[in-house]
């Protein structure tokens, strides 16, 4: 089977400022697969030209096995996006919003219901779409997305507006698509959210991905120090610079940190002088991954 | 039709249903213009009044069944009390006879109404002296009539020349800031997402806006009926064929405006610019015949001068049903060509 995304070298150019600059991605069949990186580095006019939307100044894509440009409404079909904006008919009611886009897709009426129950807004199936919450609009919008069970979902920042409640089930809602066999591709800028949801990464800067992978293999990659904290007074600081494998200490009110390339190594250490009491040990995240390749400075 | 143009299609009629301010502008408003022009140029008023003194042979005549449509008489006792109301603007002439002189006061303030009274009274007495010198078969009479339709008011005009101006702002406003909206809103990128055609979203918007169209006619032609008890003339149901393609002509023009626009405040604006200029010039609100002549060949080119032209000969001037032919190829052209070059200056976003 071809994957669900593979593109080759797509490059587009707005006025001068280059949007996408060379961009090389394929998404395995069945996987949740982030796509990272600060504002304005390209994520969204990628997504466009995948989704369709733009055609590429250079380069080529392939999704689900066909070219998505010109609008091809076959492919349409087999594909769900979800977009940031509230992109709704504003006067219909919750329940006639997600039954008109099954009405686009051919699904019945019960399908469209089931969705609403899904995203838990059956309660609010009378109400005017206008007059949601923002996170019911959210939900609304996922919703409208997978009524029509696509085999490769889009969904852009799908839990920005949430509360950790409906961030955790639209979490249980991604991976249950997800096991059903259809893909997601989906954009964050909560690395917590990538790290425990996203199968895969990659982290796009200035219109380039500059590193795929699982996070796991992301953060081992990027060999940081781990970083372990000891409660106030366990240690003086001298003994402890003396451990095997510190590699520098840091005082402060709420007790000692020390920084060392191996845990083991330190970790060893103090289990010997029986300090491993209200210890914390702190590897990398991906947070620290996505600084170390995007860097610190602001961006749009 | 394909499930998504019936979805688009009830989800416009639903939506246009629980929009209280395009109801409010595409019904009530042309209809409460209809109200309040209908009632200020009621017939009725158009009688002049006039105070009489005294109960001399012309005051009987002035009184008498033949000019009760022509002044309304208000009786006072003195010639005082009569000049009175007319420096007052009550009436706009006072009568009184002594011997064979009948007195007019009057005010020039309103010439029109004053040659009114004058030339009745002068009529009166015209009459009055021929029976005194014995005439009885009078050698010379006018028979004066009316071209339009004996019934013809100032409401037969009215009725066409607002029906017209509701179905242009219905279309250019509603058609305009819909679809400002779904672009501002990202809906119009997220259809093209969906499988649906685009011809669909097009032809769903046109079925919502025909529907629309025909139900200002109906409500038009009820209160025109009964409120107003205005007379349509034979081809009248030519009115509704009209009133389709000059919906077709201005959603072509609020296609227009919505290419123009980024905000529904810039497109509300510029519909504003669009309909009510043409709205003056273009029959709607006066006959544009009265106009300088420049004025009117403006009016030539505006496409609602066609349509409340068109109704008007249909509804109340007695044409043919052939009479709404050139207007409505007008207005289909003007559809055309104004919707063609929307289509090309028009984006998604």
């Amino acid at each position: 089977m071809t994957p669900a995304i593979r593109t080759q070298g797509l490059r587009k150019t707005y006025a001068h400022i280059v949007a996408v600059d060379g961009v090389d991605l394929e998404v395995e069949r069945g996987e949740i697969f982030g796509l990272l990186g600060p504002n304005g580095a390209g994520k969204t006019t990628a997504l466009e030209i995948i989704e369709g939307l733009r055609t590429p100044d250079e380069g080529d894509a392939e999704v689900l096995g066909q070219r998505p440009w010109p609008r091809d409404r076959a492919l349409l079909r087999r594909i769900g996006v979800q977009l940031q904006a509230s992109s709704f008919f504003e006067k219909l009611t919750a329940a006639e919003q997600i039954g008109t886009f099954a009405e686009f897709y051919g699904v019945p009426r019960a399908d469209a219901d089931a969705m609403l129950e899904r995203v838990g807004l059956t309660e609010s199936a009378g109400v005017e779409t206008g007059k949601l919450s923002g996170g019911q609009m959210q939900r609304l919008s996922i919703g409208c997305s997978l009524v029509h069970r696509p085999e490769l979902v889009f969904l852009d920042e799908p839990t920005a507006a949430l509360d950790p409640q409906a961030r955790r089930n639209l979490w249980d809602l991604a991976r249950g698509v997800r096991d059903e066999g259809a893909t997601v591709v989906l954009t964050t800028h909560s690395m917590e959210e990538a790290e425990t949801l996203c199968d895969r990464v990659a982290i796009m800067d200035a219109g380039r991905i500059v590193v795929t992978g699982t996070p796991m293999r992301l953060v081992r990659d990027l060999d940081a120090p781990v970083r372990i904290s000891l409660p106030p007074d366990a240690i003086e600081e001298d003994e402890a610079r003396a451990l095997p494998g510190v590699d520098a200490v840091e005082t402060n009110e709420s007790g000692l940190l020390l920084r060392g390339a191996s845990a083991a190594d330190i970790l060893a250490g103090l289990a010997e002088r029986r300090l491993l009491n209200g210890l914390q040990v702190r590897g990398a995240t991906l947070e620290d991954v996505f600084l170390h390749h995007t860097g610190r400075e602001y961006r749009a | 039709m394909s499930r998504s143009l019936r979805a688009l299609f009830v989800e416009a009629i639903k939506s246009t249903i629980r929009d209280k301010m395009a109801l409010f502008f595409t019904f009530l408003l042309p209809l409460m213009f209809l109200l309040i022009f209908g009632l200020i140029m009621d017939n009725s008023s158009s009688r002049t009044n006039v105070a009489v003194v005294g109960d001399g042979p012309v005051a009987r005549v002035l009184e008498g069944p033949e000019l009760k449509d022509a002044l309304k008489i208000t009786r006072v006792g003195s010639v005082e009390e009569g000049r009175k109301k007319v420096t007052d603007g009550d009436v706009v002439a006072s009568i009184s006879e002594a011997g064979g002189t009948v007195h007019v006061d009057y005010a020039a303030s309103d010439q029109t109404q004053a040659a009114q009274a004058l030339g009745t009274v002068n009529g009166v007495i015209a009459q009055a002296n021929l029976r005194a010198a014995g005439v009885t078969t009078p050698q010379f009479r006018m028979d004066a009539r009316q071209v339009e339709d004996d019934s013809l008011g100032i409401i037969e005009f009215f009725v066409p020349g607002l029906l017209g101006y509701g179905i242009s702002v219905g279309a250019v406003f509603g058609l305009a800031i819909a679809l400002v909206q779904w672009r501002r809103s990202g809906l119009l990128r997220r259809l093209q997402l969906t499988p649906i055609a685009t011809r669909d979203i097009a032809l769903a918007r046109i079925a919502l806006h025909l529907v629309i169209a025909l139900a200002q006619t109906v409500a038009f032609l009820l209160v025109g009926k009964y409120m107003f008890d205005v007379h349509l003339t034979g081809s009248w149901w030519m009115c509704v064929p009209l009133v389709l393609c000059g919906t077709l002509a201005f959603l072509a023009l609020g296609f227009l405006v919505a290419s123009f626009s980024r905000t529904q405040e810039a497109a509300s604006a510029i519909a504003n610019v669009v309909t009510l200029p043409m709205a003056f010039l273009g029959g709607a609100f006066f006959p544009v015949e009265m106009a300088p002549s420049w004025v009117q060949a403006i009016s030539k080119a505006l496409p609602l001068t066609y349509l409340t032209d068109g109704l008007k000969d249909v509804m109340v001037r007695g044409h043919g049903p052939g009479a709404a032919v050139v207007p409505m190829l007008v207005l289909l052209g003007t559809a055309l060509v104004a919707g063609g070059v929307a289509l090309r200056v028009f984006r998604w976003e």
